[in-house]
């Protein structure tokens, strides 16, 4: 089921869109924001050079940075008054990025959630177990004015006492669950614990799942310990929230709502724009949003894209799943690493959990990497070989795969630091 | 499950401390220790042991944290004579039943070798050994 038919509208079609919007987004911003007519002139540009799609290359890129610097509501074109709802980010380091949005906004932001909804196969006929952040965090709020559009019923649990939140899924009959593939296997362990069927007991048959990079393994891991199938959406909050693309039942990618997003792939190092099917960093200028549009946004998580329409009938762009943020990237001794590849490996390693950390640190003038995994309850302990044998796996499954020579450590189950929303997964001693 | 007694296995990091945890544990709970053993495989160890109320003592560790394996094992009673170990072992090599580990503890005025053999293998060890009149004990 397709909820706008302009997912599946031809590339002609949508790219017309996308040139219309950009003249009147780029128009907007040089008129109203002194902060773009500035690096407009600084480069020599005005919206009237833009012409084609490609120019889109000339303007220029906006940056996280960009929005501390002016905290809080600097790159706003919109007056207050206009202003109906406010966000903010997590921040840990500095003062948190600010977002608004005007009624318009709202409607857009409502508009594509209906869209990753729809595509998950969720109509007004079933009850969404909304257990992203409310407040601040706009994965929450996002989740939810979402399910209002299309009809169905939310329950806007947020986050934290899980064991309240199982009850609330048994009791209310769930049949979508809406949070992070972290707490969703969180969910999952300790209704295990608690002796639950999961057939029986829940009535879940699909989870829309957000908000950190997560590998291939770790998605497997939640999909079978419910039971239901994983669509995974993207979003950040600079460019709206949740809803900026989404994976539909027939296919891992996720299709971007281009005549909302207009997406690049860049180098990250040169800034040049790549060519299709390339990973780089992606970037988003953002199409339709009035309170804060936002000119080639660089997000830092790098991806690939590809137009080729999809078997689900939607025609827009797909992005793979991000694999990995510009700045996680590790690299060791010359060899690109992701956490989320590490990951990967580890997930499909027998007998270990997915509680890991990596540390990089130096050993003379090399690079050494150590990566620690907690061993799972499953694993039979009395055999000291068999134990050797799974960490000599892992090692070289990492070696063959991701051409890293690491020294795997087991570890007893929860000694690994937890934390409910994103967890230290690399701690690098190299920096100092 | 005949004469077979239930053993824990417990990983644990090779560092300083980590062992008390465990008999800390046990300790305060009141859970007797009968027989004890740790071995190490670089940096981490497993402990077996063979304590008296072995499902509680199993929970309380769990519940801790640990990650705990219950496997069978045999014990047979021997006298504090020289030649008694090598009569049980090979009277299994004899049967080309292979000993995975081993490892001795005292039951009383006699002393306890408690054996490892492939899961497979213990009914019939089990077998072999009374056969030849050596004690096998159903409980420590």
């Amino acid at each position: 089921m397709i909820w706008n038919k302009v997912e599946s509208a031809s590339r002609e079609e949508i790219e017309a869109i996308q040139l219309r919007r950009l003249k009147e987004t780029a128009r907007r911003v040089y008129a109203i924001n002194p902060f773009y007519k500035k690096k407009f002139d600084e480069l020599g540009i005005t919206p009237e050079d833009i012409r084609s799609l490609e120019d889109l290359q000339r303007l220029p890129f906006t940056k996280k940075q960009d929005l501390r610097d002016h905290y809080p509501f600097g790159l706003f074109c919109v007056p207050m008054s206009e202003v109906v709802r406010i966000h903010s980010s997590s921040g840990t380091t500095g003062k948190p990025t600010v977002v608004g949005y005007n009624a318009h906004d709202m409607e857009v932001w409502n508009e594509v959630m209906a869209r990753v909804y729809t595509m998950s196969g969720v109509t007004a006929e079933d009850v969404v177990h909304n257990a992203y952040g409310y407040g601040l965090f706009t994965g929450g709020l996002g989740f939810h004015t979402g399910a209002e559009k299309i009809g169905a019923a939310v329950v806007p649990a947020s986050g934290g006492f899980t064991d309240r939140q199982l009850m609330l899924m048994r009791d209310f009959g769930a049949t979508v669950l809406a949070c992070t593939p972290s707490f969703a296997l969180h969910l999952a362990e300790v209704a295990a614990k608690a002796g639950a069927d999961f057939r029986k007991d829940y009535k879940l048959k699909a989870g829309i799942f957000g908000a950190e990079p997560t590998s291939e393994g770790l998605k497997n891991e939640v999909a079978n310990a419910w039971g239901i199938r994983y669509h995974e959406v993207y979003g950040l909050s600079e460019i709206i929230g949740p809803g900026v693309s989404c994976s539909c039942e027939q296919c891992k990618r996720l299709h971007i709502f281009e005549d909302h997003f207009l997406a690049e792939i860049i180098d990250p190092k040169t800034g040049e724009v790549l060519p299709e099917g390339e990973r780089g960093e992606l970037v988003i200028t953002t199409l339709s949003k009035q309170a804060l549009p936002i000119i080639r946004y660089r997000t830092g998580d790098i991806t690939s894209l590809i137009k080729e329409p999809c078997a689900c009938g939607r025609t827009m762009a797909r992005m793979e799943s991000i694999v990995g943020r510009a700045d996680d990237m590790l690299i060791v001794n010359g060899v690109n690493v992701y956490p989320s590849q590490v990951e990967h490996v580890i997930a499909n390693a027998e007998g270990v959990t997915l509680n890991y950390q990596i540390i990089a640190d130096k050993k003379g003038h090399l690079d050494k990497l150590e990566i620690m995994v907690e061993v799972s309850d499953e694993i039979m302990v009395d055999n000291v070989g068999e134990l050797e044998r799974i960490r000599k796996e892992i090692q070289s499954s990492l070696l063959n795969n991701l051409y890293i020579n690491a020294d795997v450590k087991l570890v007893e189950p929860n000694t690994i630091e937890r934390s409910m929303g994103k967890a230290v997964r690399v701690i690098d001693k190299r920096r100092d | 499950m005949s004469k077979q007694i239930e053993q824990l296995s417990i990983f644990l990091e090779n560092r300083v401390g980590r062992l008390g945890e465990v008999t800390a544990i046990l300790a305060k709970e009141g859970i007797e220790i009968r027989s004890i053993e740790l071995v190490e495989a670089g940096d981490f160890g497993i402990l077996r042991l063979i304590v008296r109320q072995n499902e509680r003592a199993k929970e309380l560790l769990e519940r801790e944290g640990f990650s705990v394996t219950v496997s069978g094992v045999i014990a047979v009673e021997i006298a504090h004579e020289s030649g008694c170990f090598h009569r049980i072992v090979s009277l299994l090599a004899g049967e080309g039943i292979n000993i995975q580990y081993a490892y001795t503890c005292h039951g009383g005025p006699l002393g306890v070798f408690v054996i490892k053999t492939d899961a497979v293998e213990m009914l019939r060890a089990v077998e072999i050994l009374e056969k030849d009149g050596v004690k096998v004990l159903d409980a420590l």
